[in-house]
């Protein structure tokens, strides 16, 4: 995509968001569903797997620009943006361990919203823990029979097909399958009443007996341990990231125009040392994340294998930002930041999501110390 | 660039991560090598040698050690 073409993209994707979303995503939380419409004109858009080649049905922006369309949609509705980072999550798995055929068959389906796609991945007694998942797929004359229990599979109301993640046989490696909605013994359960994320469309599946064609399979059956899965995290990890940035950037806007126009004790908050304390560490917490989202994309873009480590500690710092500084925008507002009348309750409760999809808080610590470590031991400095 | 220098580039890099005693034929995954860093190791083939890997060459016998994964680059980036 050229610079004109890609400044172009940007700026229809944020009257999109802004003109567009923003207006509806009260009504996307209080249904509890995304709609069908706003997910065909994500299609139409170029919106759904937009980092995808064009060769394959894509928009090919770069990482970047990827990045800040997370950021963008992460402003409006944390619900949408999900259901492009489950959608795109499943999109770069098959872009990056699909044969040409699968890509070919799957990809234009993806990038043009004909299909939704869901991640299943976490189960009831597995979440951190990934490699402990219990679902088994079986290897008989035609392929495979997949059987177990997928938890908390965002838009799985929804999606038309999903990446499951397997063990082959009892004690093998952890395999991909896309399995579509009505593969037989499939069964896919609504799950409701959730903090935040309420238009996520959540769901969990029963695979019982699950029959799955040899083609269903994404990568090889014996890949390097946890590199497919991996690489789908990585993806969402990234998008998550940006997504943050974007609550906090909602939250920091709100909170400046409010600081404003609201007076207390004869003068307007923003004269108030104590909010102007709150104000300045939510600038610097916010411009901070936006820097390391964008050394992380930066590296992804050049396939720079420090990208790994770029993108845990984005993800790590943004979703920890959007927490803090969601939570300082309530403050500010008083009452107002409690209301369902203001976005800000819903930043607040989604910001809390982000701490824990796509790798915990705690998960993200261990590794990123884990990386320091082991850089330390080799030359003395992560 | 020669298969000796290709197996140094990744040497270095496997080394500085699982520590000074891997040897070309040590299996990787028995030295501790995780899932992140399978995912490293496959962009940083990808970007040092200027290769692109395809679904088949993503499989676990290609990355098992130094000397397999420096016969699949430099089967990558012979002439054909």
């Amino acid at each position: 995509m050229t610079a004109p073409n890609r400044l172009h993209w940007l700026t229809e994707l944020r009257t999109f968001a802004r003109e567009v979303i923003a207006a509806r995503t009260s009504s996307f939380e209080s249904a509890g569903a995304v709609p069908n419409d706003v997910i065909a004109e994500l299609g139409e858009r170029g919106y759904l797997a937009a980092h995808v080649p064009e060769d394959y049905g894509g928009a090919a922006v770069d990482m970047t620009a990827y990045g800040e369309m997370h950021g963008e949609l992460g402003q409006v509705s944390s619900s949408l943006r999900s259901l492009i980072t489950v959608h795109d999550m499943v999109a770069e798995t098959i872009l990056r361990f699909g044969s040409e055929e699968q890509k070919h068959s799957w990809m234009p389906q993806l990038t043009s919203g004909r299909s939704l796609a869901a991640l299943a991945l976490s189960e009831p007694a597995a979440g951190s823990d990934a490699a402990s998942i219990d679902t088994r797929a079986t290897v008989t004359k035609d392929g495979y029979r997949l059987s177990g229990q997928k938890s908390w599979v965002s838009f799985g109301q929804r999606a038309d097909v999903f990446l499951v993640a397997a063990k082959l046989e009892d004690e093998g490696p952890t395999v991909t399958f896309l399995v579509p909605r009505d593969a037989p013994g499939l069964e896919v359960v609504p799950v409701t009443g959730m903090l935040g994320l309420r238009a996520a469309m959540l769901a969990e599946l029963h695979l019982a007996d699950c029959p799955v064609p040899a083609a269903a399979r994404i990568g090889p059956e014996k890949a390097p341990h946890g590199l497919v899965i991996g690489n789908a995290l990585h993806h969402g990890r990234y998008s998550v990231a940006w997504g943050c940035v974007g609550i906090g950037q909602a939250c920091l806007d709100a909170s400046l125009a409010y600081s404003k126009s609201r007076h207390q004790f004869g003068v307007p908050l923003e004269d108030h040392q104590l909010i102007k304390r709150l104000l300045t560490n939510m600038i610097t917490d916010l411009q901070a994340a936006r820097l390391l989202c964008e050394r992380a994309g930066e590296r992804w873009a050049r396939r720079d294998a420090a990208a790994i480590q770029a993108t845990l500690i984005a993800k790590y710092f943004s979703s920890t930002m959007a927490h803090r500084v969601s939570s300082d925008a309530v403050q500010i507002h008083g009452a107002r930041g409690l209301s369902e009348e203001y976005s800000l309750e819903r930043h607040f409760r989604d910001a809390r999501v982000m701490e824990i999809i796509e790798g915990s808080t705690e998960i993200q610590q261990l590794l990123i110390a884990g990386y320091g470590l082991r850089m330390a031991n080799s030359h003395g400095g992560a | 660039m020669t298969s000796e220098a290709i197996q140094n580039e990744l040497l270095r890099f496997v080394r500085k991560a699982l520590g000074p005693d891997v040897a070309p034929e040590t299996n990787i995954f028995e030295a501790g090598a995780t899932s992140l860093f399978s995912m490293e190791l496959v962009m940083f083939i990808e970007g040092t040698f200027s290769i692109e890997l395809d679904d088949s060459d993503l499989e676990l016998a290609n990355f098992s050690s130094v000397a397999a994964m420096t016969q699949l680059a430099v089967g990558k980036t012979a002439p054909r």
